[in-house]
């Protein structure tokens, strides 16, 4: 009934370790997203950078410079393709994050948010 | 520094605390916004109705589950429209909510978010862009 597969968002943005995190706060702009799975060039998952990550760089804004390898969130909860939608569903309400990303043979395919789940809920209604 | 007021997104959508929950997840989906302030009859602030509050109705076969009052969050950390970005910023950064509502004189005018504060440090650096530039013409 309910398939990751289908219900994930399979256009990811994702950005690397070494993207400049000014180019992040235009990425998150300009796509109208809360975070960023950044990647290895391999594919593979190296960790997530979210807005929480970058507010700190408020007060000095205009001097902001740095890559995303010192602002992201290493520690990233993942889920694979094959995995129970109720599960990651779970995971969603038990967490603090808003998203998670999918992996399929390690390397990230798609990324399942909270609202990604509300516009399920709220599609049979509309 | 930026005031609350400056950055606030001004037009709000808020729902009320006897509004059909479903109603209020419709709202949400159609304004893809991720949390709607919860008021009452006098238009006070009483609440606020996220995504993660409602993640349960997935479950959920009944075709009424209850009102929003039955699935919203009270206790909400809100701020006055003349508080420093700054300190609303340390909040958003610390905190796992990621907006406030903003208030002026305890009614509902505003709703910073994360999002909003992203677009505002945007925008800082654009200005800055264009001040560069700007010198850079009159010199050369």
């Amino acid at each position: 009934m309910y398939e990751t597969r289908t219900i994930m968002s399979i256009d990811v943005v994702s950005v690397t370790r070494d993207t400049p995190i000014t180019e992040v706060i235009e990425l998150l702009v300009t796509n109208d997203i809360t975070g960023l799975p950044v990647v290895n060039h391999d594919g593979t998952l190296a960790g997530i950078v979210t807005e929480k990550d970058i507010l700190a760089l408020l007060a000095d804004v205009r001097f902001a410079c740095g890559t995303v390898e010192q602002y992201m969130t290493r520690e990233v909860v993942a889920f694979n393709v094959e995995d129970d939608f109720i599960a990651i569903c779970e995971c969603l309400m038990r967490s603090d994050f808003r998203r998670v990303p999918i992996l399929e043979d390690g390397k990230l395919v798609g990324i399942v948010s909270r609202r990604d789940i509300i516009k399920y809920i709220a599609s049979p209604l509309t | 520094m930026a005031k609350a007021r400056e950055v606030m997104s001004p037009h709000v959508i808020s729902v009320r605390h006897d509004e059909d929950i479903y109603t209020a997840i419709r709202l949400m989906a159609t304004h893809e916004v991720t949390g709607l302030p919860v008021v009452d009859e006098h238009e006070r602030l009483v609440g606020i109705l996220t995504e993660k509050d409602v993640l349960t109705l997935l479950y959920t076969m009944q075709d009424r589950p209850g009102t929003v009052r039955d699935f919203m969050t009270s206790n909400v950390v809100c701020f006055d429209q003349e508080t420093d970005l700054v300190e609303i910023a340390e909040a958003l950064r610390t905190q796992s909510f990621r907006r406030v509502p903003i208030l002026d004189r305890g009614r509902l005018v505003g709703i910073i978010s994360r999002g909003d504060i992203i677009r505002h440090m945007r925008e800082l650096r654009n200005e800055d862009r264009l001040l560069r530039d700007s010198i850079l013409e009159l010199v050369f």
